[in-house]
């Protein structure tokens, strides 16, 4: 197609005057051409501007009243959009009375439980946790903001919602997955469900599985049991029929294109525990599905124990030494039972250290989060190491060479979370010590919209203006805590002299409202962590 | 959050809404191609956008968020269009589109003040010709009944408006040093 050809078209295309075959052959054209597709975009902007600068343009007030110009603004002579804006209304109140009718009769409902701590809305309605039964009804949409919800139908079928999460309920066996994880286990497999996420459509056939549909990138499915079919909305292409394997988790992207990743961990063999354990500091980290949670209580192990079924197991060095039960808030973090623990890592350059704290399929460069807590003395002004991944370019070492993401504490007590990411390095700083010998809860998130900082469970640094994070997986002996890698012991930074306590890893990004839980379930225990 | 927090959160996420309004409105239509329903679809993509306008954040990327909420908007409306047996581009190639609009740089308001320039500079009769045909004021034949010449004549001459103020547009940008 010359460009004659193509402006020819894309004026035609605009006049709506092209015939099918026409249409076809820009499309294949703008598809495999980019020139094509520039030349179309400068075009359709002047086109648009010029339906925008010719006297369809409403002027809008900038205050906020503009937003009912915004929301309302109408052609005044599109008799169309009047007669559709009736129907609408007609619509509206047809479904209102269809919603109190269906009401009356008692509707089909999930009936729902919360993990202790968990966050949500239904229909724009913030709920915390409480007690009595909940339901959801068709036509509602859902929005986990921290935590875990079960919703069961009277079949028996179990959906699993765990937040940050969002799904509608057009029908109660058809959620639209917005974005988030959900969980399904259809029981004796007897219902129907479809799950539909931005591009795809999963159906069950007698299943358990999960699926994800994370901030950027393909939709995950993690199909513990039976059997999917999965088709693409807007495909004519047949299904792709998925099975179970071992260990292994599916990304099918918007074009049918299936992949391995690893498995995620199946909810539902601990959700029973999870929903009837108290709300503290555990449920309400467990509710937001770690891949790894070290709780670091195992005293007299030199394994440090993994709170997640199957998850990675910690070790720690011989200048980690954890506190015994008693000891008060020396060695104690405040916000758990008196059987808590914490570790102690004396900042010897060697053996002071946490290491594999490492999760399943590693941890991605792109997008994750770690929270822990912390409490050092004001001794020294060191530069120290907190949490550390990182890696050997040759694969030729057990510790890591290089630090890719790092979170430290400043000379002045600072604490910063750092990421290299090639020409765009990321530091995130607070702008105040947390070296004051109390308790200090530190999070970072980072994945492909943000990279943020949160301290005490308050957002003190983000930024979103990267471009991208750089792909990679640290894994191994390259996810630890307190020590920093060569590179970073050349430039003077030293290891952690302090106690730490209860180090997560997700393998997303965290969201405020989680990452704010955390910290307010922790101090829903006792005292506040940061006094003595 | 105190009621001045949200107030000025308010403020904010109306004032990035208005900024915007025209450049979502023309990311719409150059994702949609031509097919009915670009003010309809526009409007959907402000009010899920009003709606969600409890996870809006001062500083961070309003642009961003609203076409990305805009390009599932106009993906959902592909569908109901597709179903009806219209025009509408594939999938893949409106993510396609969507992602190399959204590198550019946001200059659209820019680009609003050049093209007036340019119309400025167009005869009065040439003027008069856009306006019919964007104002929604009047069918193009209706204008060739009026003025007594052909409708595929106007068509021709409105075929030739467009082209030279598209490359008035570019050319003046390119002299400003406004555009690569």
């Amino acid at each position: 197609m010359t460009n004659r050809e193509l402006e020819e078209t894309v004026q035609r295309l605009v006049d709506g005057a092209l015939e099918e075959a026409e249409f076809n052959r820009l499309q294949e054209h703008l598809r495999i051409d980019a020139r094509a597709r520039a030349f179309y975009r400068k075009s359709m902007e002047v086109e648009m501007l010029l339906a925008e600068g010719m006297g369809q343009r409403v002027e809008i007030r900038g205050n906020s009243g503009g937003m009912d110009q915004i929301l309302l603004r109408r052609r005044k002579r599109d008799v169309t959009r009047a007669t559709l804006a009736t129907a609408a209304i007609l619509l509206l109140t047809a479904v209102v009375m269809t919603f109190i009718m269906a009401k009356r009769s008692n509707p089909p409902a999930l009936v729902c439980d919360l993990v202790p701590g968990t966050q949500w809305e239904v229909a724009g309605e913030t709920l915390e946790s409480r007690s009595g039964e909940l339901k959801v009804t068709e036509g509602a949409t859902v929005r986990v903001l921290s935590g875990t919800v079960r919703m069961a139908l009277e079949s028996g079928a179990v959906m699993v919602l765990r937040g940050p999460a969002e799904v509608r309920f057009p029908k109660l066996q058809e959620p639209v997955l917005v974005h988030g994880w959900l969980w399904l286990d259809t029981a004796d497999g007897a219902e129907s469900f479809t799950i539909e996420t931005p591009g795809l459509i999963v159906r069950n056939v007698g299943t358990r599985f999960g699926v994800r549909v994370p901030e950027a990138g393909p939709t995950e499915i993690h199909l513990i049991d039976g059997v999917l079919k999965v088709t693409r909305i807007d495909g004519d292409d047949e299904a792709i029929t998925l099975k179970p394997v071992k260990n292994s988790g599916f990304l099918v992207s918007l074009v049918g294109n299936v992949t391995e990743l690893p498995l995620a961990t199946d909810p539902f063999p601990t959700l029973r525990e999870l929903l009837a354990a108290p709300l503290d500091y555990r449920t309400t980290v467990l509710g937001q599905g770690p891949a790894g949670y070290w709780q670091l209580d195992t005293p007299d192990e030199k394994n440090l124990k993994n709170e997640i079924v199957g998850g990675i197991v910690g070790y720690r060095g011989n200048d980690a030494t954890p506190g015994k039960p008693g000891i008060g808030s020396e060695g104690r973090f405040d916000g758990f039972p008196d059987a808590n623990h914490a570790i102690h890592l004396s900042g010897d350059p060697l053996t002071s250290v946490i290491t594999k704290i490492d999760i399943p399929g590693g941890v991605s460069r792109e997008e994750g989060g770690v929270s822990f807590w912390i409490r050092r003395r004001q001794e020294s002004e060191r530069e120290e190491i907190l949490w550390l991944a990182g890696r050997t370019p040759d694969d030729a070492a057990i510790f890591p060479k290089e630090a890719i993401m790092h979170a430290r504490l400043a000379r002045s007590g600072q604490a910063e979370f750092f990421i290299e990411n090639g020409k765009f390095d990321i530091l995130l700083s607070s702008n105040f010590s947390v070296v004051d010998d109390r308790w200090h809860h530190v999070a970072a998130s980072w994945g492909p919209s943000a990279v943020e900082l949160y301290v005490d469970g308050k957002r003190i640094g983000r930024v979103d203006d990267f471009g991208s994070l750089k792909p990679g997986v640290m894994q191994g002996e390259y996810v630890r805590f307190g020590k920093p890698s060569h590179e970073l012991a050349k430039e003077g930074k030293q290891s952690f002299s302090g106690w730490v306590d209860e180090i997560a890893i997700w393998n997303r990004p965290l969201g405020r409202t989680e990452i704010a839980q955390q910290f307010k379930a922790a101090l829903g225990r006792t005292k506040k962590p940061g006094s003595r | 959050m105190s009621s001045s927090n949200e107030h000025d959160l308010m403020r904010e996420f109306v004032r990035e809404l208005t900024e915007h309004q025209a450049s979502l409105r023309s990311f719409v239509g150059y994702l949609m191609a031509g097919a009915q329903g670009v003010s309809d679809v526009t409007q959907e993509v402000n009010l899920i956008l009003w709606e969600k306008r409890g996870q809006f954040e001062i500083g961070t990327n309003f642009r961003a968020w609203a076409f990305t909420t805009a390009r599932f908007v106009v993906l959902g409306h592909r569908r109901r269009l597709r179903k009806e047996g219209l025009l509408v581009f594939d999938q893949d190639l409106i993510e396609q589109l969507a992602d190399e609009w959204q590198a550019q740089p946001d200059e659209y308001q820019h680009r609003l003040a050049t093209l007036h320039t340019c119309i400025e500079k167009l005869a009065d009769a040439d003027q008069a010709l856009l306006r019919v045909r964007y104002s929604g004021h009047g069918g193009i034949e209706r204008m060739a009944a009026k003025s007594g010449r052909e409708g595929s004549s106007l068509r021709v001459r409105l075929f030739r408006l467009r082209a030279a103020l598209k490359q008035c547009v570019e050319r003046e940008l390119a002299v400003e040093g406004g555009i690569s």
